[in-house]
């Protein structure tokens, strides 16, 4: 089996020059152009209600004196007041931002449609399509213009695997992994300019979120539709709060002989 | 060597105000251009207004709002200038109206307090203070100022659920444990008290080994504690259960350690300290 031959192929510097340049110079261009259209069209986060805000800090309230317990700073019967109280407080709904929902309805599955939480859903909305349609415009440009052009030579060897990564569009299954097309150059572009991004941009830029995507689709959940119903877990802090009064115990119990042994006295 | 900037940095996050510093301070990171100009700006406001040079203050809020139009925070610097100025009503309206367009706002709320404490009393501040509380659960100097206010209208047993709820908030306090004990001292709670010194000279001092903490306010307390119940022989209103009460032996031993540690730790005082010490030290 004779040894492969190294591939010589000879670009025409105008390659370089009217397709390699242009191409990189457009992906970043647009990557910026991106961040400030993105920054044009997101709304100013909506601000919660006073109510909404009580909502939550109820919950956190809740833990707060659970995770407490085991050393707690309360005297017994003040952490019984405590407990009993924030129960009693939470059982009877009087932390909801809305109305206690009456018996029946309370499984009703909040609407997904709900102007108030239409917003968080435009929001994505438009972040996807100033990503998608630049996106589009320039994969097609690159597939019209440029389709089965070879830009640069990679200056290291690769495996057979990186050949549908780097070749794209070039049907020729004898060429060397190493030469890159055009399309596989937006490609790497489009995924390889980050860091760039983050250099010009800082590290909070609107740039290149297709990695961030996830990132940031998840944190807006919980306001969106299918939050968790507050009520319920209302109903689960007064268990939990009933459940933590079994590992409760003072700070203060037995410090009299902690502090003396500290000091060498017992 | 830590920079001009970040020292200023370093006490707006932890809210630190050091008023004479930031005056002369933020004018030299001011001239150097930095990312962080507007933030500097506010603390300097808030310093100008502290230590009261009013025309300082105002220039900057100037800059401030050319830049930032009908933002809520140059409101609140606003706020604070009339209150700078003695004109607590007219800064409750310019906290009002920030409320109005965001009910959330912490500062807002807080200064209102405030502006209520300086221009009413303290038993219309309370309902004020226990509202905003409601509100916001999670803010100790809230609480500690509630605890504050309830022990000025003789109101202890409340000024004590408020150190409670400060105690859960920030568990690491030993003030704040020393506060409560303090409180139910003068609610003559003596064996609660006792407890509370206790456990507040047991956060203060490390495992035994290290070195003992220089601090000698908790052991004050234990002494005073342990000396009034080892004298007072009528049964006293306790809200610490019989189980976990303290033995007459260990009030001795107490009594005899508080006494060792608040003469082992030096000071300039100890003439003093031996005098109020001394009768029992002879009679031992």
């Amino acid at each position: 089996m004779p040894v492969k031959v190294e591939q010589e192929l000879y670009l025409d510097p105008s390659i370089r020059d009217w397709v390699l340049i242009p191409i990189t110079l457009i992906m970043v261009l647009v990557g910026i152009l991106r961040h400030y259209v993105t920054q044009l069209l997101v709304s100013a986060p909506k601000k919660q209600t006073l109510a909404a805000v009580r909502e939550q800090r109820a919950l956190a309230r809740g833990a707060i004196l659970r995770t407490s317990t085991p050393l707690s700073p309360l005297y017994p019967s003040q952490y019984k007041a405590f407990s009993v109280s924030l129960a009693a407080a939470l059982s009877s709904g009087g932390y909801l931002k809305e109305e206690k929902p009456k018996e029946g309805e309370e499984d009703k599955v909040q609407n997904p449609f709900d102007p108030a939480n239409m917003d968080g859903m435009m929001d994505g909305m438009k972040n996807q399509a100033v990503m998608m349609v630049p996106n589009m415009i320039i994969m097609q440009y690159i597939s019209v213009f440029f389709s089965g052009f070879i830009l640069i030579k990679l200056p290291f060897p690769l495996t057979l695997g990186f050949k549908s990564l780097l070749s794209r569009d070039i049907a020729m299954p004898d060429l060397d992994v190493r030469w890159v097309s055009a399309l596989s150059w937006y490609f790497l572009n489009l995924f390889g300019l980050n860091g760039v991004f983050k250099l010009l941009l800082g590290s909070d830029n609107a740039a290149v979120d297709t990695r961030d995507m996830s990132g940031n689709m998840m944190p807006s959940l919980p306001s969106g539709p299918g939050a968790p119903d507050p009520s319920r877990l209302f109903r689960a802090e007064v268990e939990n709060l009933a459940l933590a009064e079994g590992s409760y115990r003072w700070a203060c119990e037995g410090v009299e002989n902690r502090v003396l042994a500290r000091f060498g006295k017992v | 060597m830590v920079s001009d900037a970040e020292r200023l940095a370093q006490w707006r996050t932890i809210g630190s105000r050091h008023s004479e510093e930031v005056i002369e301070i933020a004018p030299r990171v001011l001239a150097r251009s930095t990312d962080q100009e507007w933030a500097v700006r506010e603390q300097l406001v808030i310093a100008a207004l502290d230590v009261g040079r009013i025309e300082l203050a105002s220039e900057q809020i100037d800059i401030l709002e050319k830049k930032f139009p009908a933002s809520p925070r140059v409101l609140l610097l606003k706020g604070l200038r009339l209150e700078a100025e003695d004109q607590p009503v007219a800064a409750k309206k310019v906290y009002m109206a920030v409320l109005a367009t965001d009910e959330t706002n912490v500062t807002a709320h807080q200064r209102l307090i405030a502006v209520s404490l300086s221009t009413t009393d303290v038993p219309t501040t309370i309902p004020v203070l226990l509202t905003y509380l409601d509100n916001f659960y999670s803010d100790p100097s809230a609480w500690s100022l509630l605890a504050d206010l309830y022990c000025r209208v003789q109101m202890y047993a409340q000024a004590l659920t408020a150190m409670g709820h400060l105690m859960l908030l920030q568990s690491w306090d030993s003030n704040a444990v020393t506060k409560a004990g303090e409180i139910a001292y003068t609610m003559k709670d003596y064996p609660l008290s006792l407890k509370y010194f206790l456990r507040a000279v047991e956060m203060e001092n490390g495992p035994r080994g290290s070195a003992p903490s220089e601090s000698t306010k908790a052991w004050w307390g234990v002494k005073q504690c342990a000396g009034k119940l080892l004298e007072e022989g009528e049964t006293l209103t306790t809200v610490v259960p019989d189980s976990m009460s303290t033995t007459p032996d260990q009030l001795k031993a107490l009594d005899l350690l508080a006494t060792e540690r608040l003469l082992a730790i030096g000071g300039n005082d100890m003439e003093s300290r031996r005098k109020i010490l001394g009768e029992e030290i002879i009679v031992r």
